[in-house]
C-alpha cells in the first residue's frame, strides 16, 4: 500500500465520492426507472391488447367486405338475368303488337317460358301480380295461390313489400328466408324484382345467400384459427396471454385450445367471492383494468398471486378480448433492470477504484518525492534535487523548490566563506591577544624577576645592616648621649620598616605572579587527599606568631569530629585558610577569632569568624576583587597587598567551592568557603 | 678546610651572600670562593672541589641547571652540595631541579641569616 497521508486523504475522498455518486445514482434512478419500466410494461400489455383488437377488427372488416362484394356480385347477376327476362317479355309483347300472337298466347308463352327457366344453383324466376297471386313459380303448389299473407320463418312479410316497392320504384331488392327447391330448410334469400306494368306483374328472381354465409363462416373459422396462432405466440411479460370470450361468456380463442368454446361463466374471483368474467366485461375499454388474486400454473390452487386483466369489447362480433398478466412479471423487467444497474454501478466502482487509486497516486507520488527531497535537505543534504518534470503546478513547485535549495546552498556557501573569513580574522585577533597575554605573563614574570634581584639586595643588606648594627655598632655607642640614643633607635626602627615593607613587596610580587598564573591557566595544581583537621592545625600553627602578638584577641577552634576527607591542592587551601586568619587578625583589634569547620549539606564548610571592624554591605562583593582593600586608602594605612582574597577566591573556585562574606560593620565578619567532600 | 663557592652574576647579590657568610670565614676558617658565570664556576669546582655551592639559576653563558647537571651527573661529584638560587619563586621548575640533582633551592629574596644557618648546618659547623 502506498503510505502517505495526503494520498489517503485524496483516495478516501475519491472513494467516498464514488460511493456517494453510486448510491445517489442508484437511489435517484432505480425507483424512477422501476416505476417507468412498470408503466412501460403495463402500456406494452395494453398495446398488445390494442394490437390484437386491431387484428380482430381488421379480420372482421375483411370478412364483412367479402360478404358485401359477394352480395353485390349476386345482385349484379340477378339484374342481368331479370334484364334478359324483361327483354324476352318485350319481344313477346312486340309479337303481340304486330298481331303475330294473341295476348292470351303471349301470356301463356311468357309464363310457360319462365316456369321452365333455371340458372345458377337451381335458381329460378317467379312472377306474381299486384294482388300477390302467384302466376308462375317452379313450386307447383304455389301456382295461382294468393300469398298476400305469406311470411317467412321470422315472420317477415315476403310478397307485399315487393309489390309495393315495384309499384313505387319499378325495381328493388328484398331478403327473406326461404327454402330451396327440394329442401325444407329456409335460408336467407336475396330477391331482385322488377315491375312489368303492361302485364300488371312483378317478376322476381333470387339467390340463396347460404353459400355466401358458408364461405363467410369458413373464413371466420380460418380467422379464428389465425388469431389462435397469433395469440399463442403473444406473450405479455413472461407468461401473460391474450384470450377472447364472447358475450355469453364462452371462450372463443384461448392459447390453450382445450378451453375454446367452453363456458367460463363459473370462474370465481376468490378474493371477492363472485364470478370473475362479468368483472372483465365491466371494465372493458377502461384503461385501469382489474386486479385480483390468482393461482399459478406451477402452483395451482394457491390464489395469492397478483394478476391484472384489461379487456376490450368488439361489438360487431360480440367478443371481448382480454389480456391477463401477473403483476410480478410486469415488475420483472424493472427488477432485472434494477439488478443490471446495480451490477453496472458496482462494475463502475470496481473500474473506478483502481483509476482513483492510480490518479491519487499519480498526484501524490511527486509530492512524496518532493517530501523526501525536502527531508534530505532538512537533514543537511543541500545537493538533493527533486527530479519531477512536469508542466503542472507540482512541476513548478518542484522547480521552485530546487531553486530555493540552490539559493539556500549559495547563501550557506557565501555564509560559510564569510564565517571562515571572520573566523580567520578572529583567530588572528585571538592569536594576537594570546600573544599579548603571553607577553603580559612574560612581562610580569620578568618584572617579578627583575624586582626580586634588587629586592634581594634591599632586604638582604637591611638584615646585614641590622645584624652589624646590633652586634658591632650598637654596643660601641655612647648611650649616654641623648642624640646618639635617639638616632640609634631611629636606625633600628627604620631598618625594621625597610624589612617589613620589603616583605610586603615580596608578598605583592608573589601574589601578582600567583594570580597571573591562575588566570592564565598556567598554575600547576596538585591533587591529593587532604585531612582537613591536620590542615587547619597547620594553619593555626603558621599564624600563631601573629595571634600571639595580640593579647586582647582570643583564638578559638571549633572543628567538628570525624570531618570527611577532601581532595585538592593542600598548600593552596592552606594558603586560603592562613590568608583568612591573617585578615581576621589584621582587622580585629579586640574580641575573638573563631576557626570553624563543619559538614553541611554534603559540603565542607570552613569559616573564620571575627569580632572585628566589619565590612559595609556595599563592599561585600568588592573585597574579592583585585586591589580592593576596605577602608579609605588615603587615610587608612594599607596593610595588605589587595590580592589575598582574589587569590583565595580563585583557589576555592578551582576546587569547585564557593567563598563569601557575611559582615556587619563594627560587629565583625564571617568569611566562609565550601569544599566538596572527596 | 671547608670551601664554599658562590656563583652569581649580579655583583650586589654576590656581595650580599659573601657578607652573609663572612662570619663563617672569620670564625670557622671557611674559604669563600666566588664566580661570575657558570663556565668559571665549573673550572673552580673542578679545581677546588668545594663542599657547598650557592648557584644562581639565571646566568649568562651557562645557567645554573647546566652547571649543576655537569657537576652532579657528568663529573660525578655527588659530594658537592648544590643550593640553587632562583628568582622565579614558585615558578621554579621542580622537574628541572630534580633532573640536575640539585640538593636544595631557595627563592629570592632570601634572608642572609637563613642562608648562614643553612651553610652552617650543611658544613656541620656548630
Amino acid at each position: 500500500m502506498f503510505r502517505s497521508k495526503i494520498f489517503l486523504k485524496y483516495f478516501s475522498t475519491i472513494v467516498v465520492l464514488l460511493l456517494t455518486l453510486t448510491v445517489l445514482f442508484y437511489a435517484l434512478s432505480v425507483p424512477f426507472i422501476k416505476d417507468k419500466v412498470y408503466e412501460i410494461e403495463e402500456a406494452n400489455a395494453k398495446t398488445v391488447l390494442d394490437n390484437v383488437y386491431e387484428i380482430v377488427r381488421s379480420q372482421h372488416m375483411s370478412l364483412e367486405a367479402y360478404r358485401e362484394v359477394a352480395l353485390q356480385t349476386r345482385k349484379g347477376e340477378l339484374r342481368d338475368i331479370l334484364g334478359l327476362a324483361v327483354q324476352y317479355i318485350d319481344s313477346v309483347d312486340l309479337e303481340v303488337k304486330r298481331g303475330l300472337i294473341s295476348r292470351e298466347d303471349a301470356q301463356k308463352k311468357i309464363l310457360g317460358q319462365f316456369l321452365r327457366f333455371r340458372f345458377g344453383h337451381d335458381d329460378y324466376i317467379y312472377i306474381f301480380d299486384y294482388n300477390c297471386i302467384i302466376l308462375s313459380h317452379p313450386d307447383k303448389t304455389l301456382q295461382g295461390e294468393n300469398l298476400v299473407n305469406l311470411v317467412d320463418v321470422e315472420g317477415k312479410p315476403i310478397i307485399p313489400p315487393m309489390v309495393e316497392m315495384a309499384l313505387k320504384d319499378s325495381e328493388g331488392y328484398h331478403t327473406y328466408k326461404w327454402r330451396r327447391l327440394g329442401t325444407d330448410t329456409p335460408v336467407e334469400k336475396l330477391t331482385y324484382f322488377r315491375n312489368i306494368p303492361q302485364w300488371g306483374w312483378v317478376i322476381c328472381t333470387g339467390v340463396y345467400l347460404d353459400d355466401i354465409e358458408r364461405v363467410v363462416d369458413a373464413r371466420k373459422k380460418s380467422m379464428i384459427s389465425d388469431l389462435h396462432r397469433i395469440l399463442k405466440d403473444v406473450k405479455i411479460a413472461k407468461t401473460g396471454y391474450i384470450y377472447v370470450f364472447d358475450t355469453d361468456l364462452f371462450m372463443v380463442i384461448h392459447p390453450n385450445k382445450n378451453l375454446d368454446n367452453t363456458s367460463v361463466k363459473g370462474l370465481i374471483d376468490p378474493e371477492r367471492g363472485r364470478p370473475i368474467m362479468p368483472e372483465f366485461v365491466e371494465i372493458a375499454d377502461k384503461p385501469e383494468g382489474v386486479r385480483y388474486k390468482w393461482d399459478k400454473l406451477e402452483d395451482p390452487g394457491n390464489y395469492i398471486y397478483d394478476k391484472i386483466t384489461w379487456s376490450r369489447s368488439y361489438k360487431p362480433l360480440g367478443w371481448y378480448i382480454a389480456s391477463s398478466v401477473y403483476v410480478e412479471e410486469l415488475r420483472r423487467s424493472s427488477s432485472i433492470l434494477k439488478n443490471r444497474i446495480l451490477i453496472v454501478a458496482f462494475a463502475g466502482l470496481l473500474v473506478l477504484f483502481p483509476i482513483g487509486y492510480s490518479l491519487s497516486r499519480k498526484l501524490v507520488s511527486p509530492l512524496k518525492e518532493l517530501f523526501i527531497t525536502a527531508s534530505k535537505v532538512k537533514e543537511g543534504d543541500l545537493t538533493a534535487k527533486s527530479c519531477i518534470k512536469s508542466n503542472d503546478e507540482i512541476g513548478i513547485l518542484s522547480d521552485t523548490f530546487n531553486g530555493m535549495v540552490d539559493q539556500l546552498r549559495n547563501n550557506i556557501e557565501t555564509l560559510d566563506s564569510k564565517v571562515k573569513e571572520r573566523t580567520e580574522e578572529l583567530q588572528e585577533a585571538y592569536d594576537k591577544l594570546k600573544k599579548l597575554d603571553e607577553m603580559k605573563s612574560a612581562f610580569l614574570s620578568n618584572v617579578s624577576h627583575e624586582l626580586r634581584t634588587p629586592l634581594t639586595s634591599v632586604i638582604g643588606f637591611a638584615e646585614i645592616i641590622q645584624d652589624s648594627f646590633d652586634s658591632v655598632i650598637f654596643p660601641s655607642l655612647n648611650h649616654n648621649d641623648k642624640k646618639v640614643r635617639r638616632h640609634s633607635n631611629r636606625i633600628k626602627d627604620n631598618i625594621n620598616i625597610i624589612l617589613s615593607e620589603g616583605q610586603r613587596l615580596t608578598d605583592l610580587i608573589n601574589n601578582v605572579l600567583d594570580l597571573t598564573k591562575i588566570e592564565a591557566g598556567k598554575m600547576v595544581w596538585q591533587s591529593e587527599a587532604i585531612n582537613l583537621k591536620e590542615l587547619l592545625n597547620h594553619a593555626v600553627k603558621a599564624t600563631s606568631s601573629l595571634v600571639r602578638g595580640k593579647d586582647s584577641v582570643r583564638f578559638l577552634i571549633e572543628a567538628q569530629e570525624n570531618l570527611p576527607a577532601t581532595t585538592g591542592d593542600h598548600d593552596k587551601i592552606l594558603q586560603v585558610v592562613i590568608n583568612l586568619i591573617s585578615n581576621a587578625v589584621k582587622f580585629t583589634p579586640e574580641g575573638s577569632i573563631t576557626l570553624k569547620a563543619t559538614r553541611q549539606e554534603g559540603l565542607l564548610l570552613i569559616s573564620v569568624i571575627d569580632t572585628g571592624i566589619g565590612i559595609p554591605p556595599s563592599e561585600h562583593n568588592e573585597v574579592f576583587e583585585k586591589f580592593k582593600q576596605i577602608g579609605d586608602t588615603l587615610t587608612d594605612k594599607p596593610r595588605g597587598t589587595g590580592l589575598g582574597l582574589p587569590i583565595c577566591r580563585e583557589i576555592v573556585k578551582h576546587h569547585g567551592g564557593r567563598i563569601w562574606v557575611e559582615s556587619t560593620p563594627r560587629k565583625g565578619s564571617t568569611f566562609s568557603f565550601t569544599l566538596p567532600i572527596q | 678546610m671547608p670551601t664554599i663557592l658562590i656563583v652569581e652574576d649580579e655583583p650586589h647579590i654576590r656581595t650580599l651572600i659573601e657578607q652573609s657568610l663572612e662570619t663563617l670565614e672569620e670564625e670557622d676558617g671557611v674559604e669563600i670562593l666566588t664566580a661570575e658565570n657558570g663556565i668559571d664556576a665549573l673550572e673552580i669546582i673542578k679545581a677546588r672541589r668545594p663542599q657547598l655551592v650557592f648557584l644562581d639559576v639565571m646566568m649568562p653563558r651557562m645557567n645554573g641547571f647546566d652547571v649543576c647537571n655537569t657537576v652532579k651527573n657528568t663529573l660525578g661529584m655527588n659530594y658537592v652540595y648544590v643550593i640553587l638560587l632562583t628568582a622565579k619563586g614558585q615558578e621554579f621548575d621542580k622537574e628541572k631541579g630534580l633532573e640536575c640533582h640539585c640538593d636544595q633551592y631557595i627563592t629570592k629574596p632570601f634572608s642572609p641569616r637563613e642562608l648562614k644557618r643553612m651553610a652552617r648546618d650543611i658544613l656541620g659547623l656548630k
